[in-house]
């Protein structure tokens, strides 16, 4: 992937502003709480976060069911509550900042941070973790149905 | 075939695919930037004076915040039994991989479209970005590159399957809301 740097400080800006945008909307409104089919006049929010089709057409929890109101909690604080939201990508979330800030410090200062050479291995680990998580939190069982939103 | 030449600064030998000529390289142990010679253009003491070292075994992830790749680089160690300025054709080994290259694994936009984008193409996404590592691990260094560009590939598969819906729906709903209003 050749770009120039100048294309893909572009391209880094504006995805960039899309995330504080998104994070933004995740502040105002709650999507726990969503709106999506009805008329939107007669409800005080804008319908902004579409529901998950996975869920939508089985009723089952995919492994990002209910990251967006995860971040909605933790941008309210309520950090608990947003890990029984998603375990999973609320632990994740160090490492994707970390992740994200040595590319932001790649690109602007030309710095390379340490970054960690993931064994193939860790990453067929990290699969099985995240599908075992998939099919765990729909298991309607205690202690697994804490896994669920 | 590969290139093989010594870092100016500490001397490490260092080992890259010869498409890389003329490209700047950063050595594993020292950080100095050096471009790529073709080879046979630096001067003796530079060039790969010696055979270098067995191929260590695949799979260690080396030290945990090193330059961002394991070992396999460059083992660096003069073979006791060639005579000291002796640069012939080095032996045909398995190739390996250049620290100085880094090839993208997408792992972290994987797991991200996993998670957001509630296909399965997320995972296919995954299972490529854990095969670029293993590949570079191994020496086979084409391999993981192709292996990155399916990652990649799959990744914004994921995405556009996700916005794309989403987008026309938001558009959908936004006509609705004006044909009533109208």
């Amino acid at each position: 992937m050749c770009q120039s740097p100048r294309s893909r400080h572009c391209t880094l800006a504006a995805v960039a502003m899309a995330v504080l945008a998104g994070l933004v909307a995740l502040f105002l409104v709650d999507p726990a709480r969503p709106t999506f089919g009805r008329d939107p006049r007669s409800v005080g929010a804008p319908v902004l976060f579409p529901p998950c089709p996975l869920h939508a057409l089985t009723g089952l929890h995919c492994p990002g069911c209910g990251t967006l109101r995860a971040l909605h909690q933790m941008l309210h604080g309520n950090l608990r509550t947003a890990f029984w939201l998603n375990p999973l990508m609320v632990s994740s979330l160090p490492f994707v900042a970390y992740w994200c800030l040595s590319g932001l410090v790649r690109e602007v200062s030309g710095r390379r941070m340490p970054r960690f050479f993931l064994p193939a291995a860790w990453i067929w680990v990290l699969l099985g973790v995240i599908v075992l998580f998939g099919i765990a939190r729909n298991i309607p069982l205690y202690p697994l149905s804490l896994l669920a939103p | 075939m590969a290139i093989e030449f010594r870092c100016a600064q500490c001397g490490k030998l260092l080992r890259i695919g010869d498409d890389a000529v003329g490209k700047q390289a950063r050595c594993p142990e020292c950080g100095a930037i050096s471009s790529v010679p073709a080879p046979g253009t630096l001067p003796r003491d530079l060039e790969a004076a010696s055979e270098p070292g067995p191929l260590p075994p695949s799979g260690q992830p080396g030290s945990p915040f090193g330059p961002g790749s394991p070992g396999p680089v460059g083992v660096g160690q003069p073979n006791p039994y060639q005579a000291p300025g002796q640069y012939g054709q080095p032996q045909q080994q398995p190739y390996r991989p250049s620290a100085l290259l880094d090839v993208p694994n997408y792992l972290v936009q994987a797991i991200l479209c996993t998670v957001f984008c509630c296909l399965p193409f997320g995972i296919v996404a995954i299972v490529f970005a854990a095969q670029v590592n293993g590949k570079l691990a191994a020496g086979d260094y084409q391999g993981a590159v192709s292996c990155s560009h399916s990652a990649r590939t799959w990744c914004w598969v994921s995405f556009w399957l996700v916005i794309v819906p989403i987008i026309l729906g938001f558009l959908i709903m936004l006509a609705g809301i004006g044909a009533r209003m109208g």
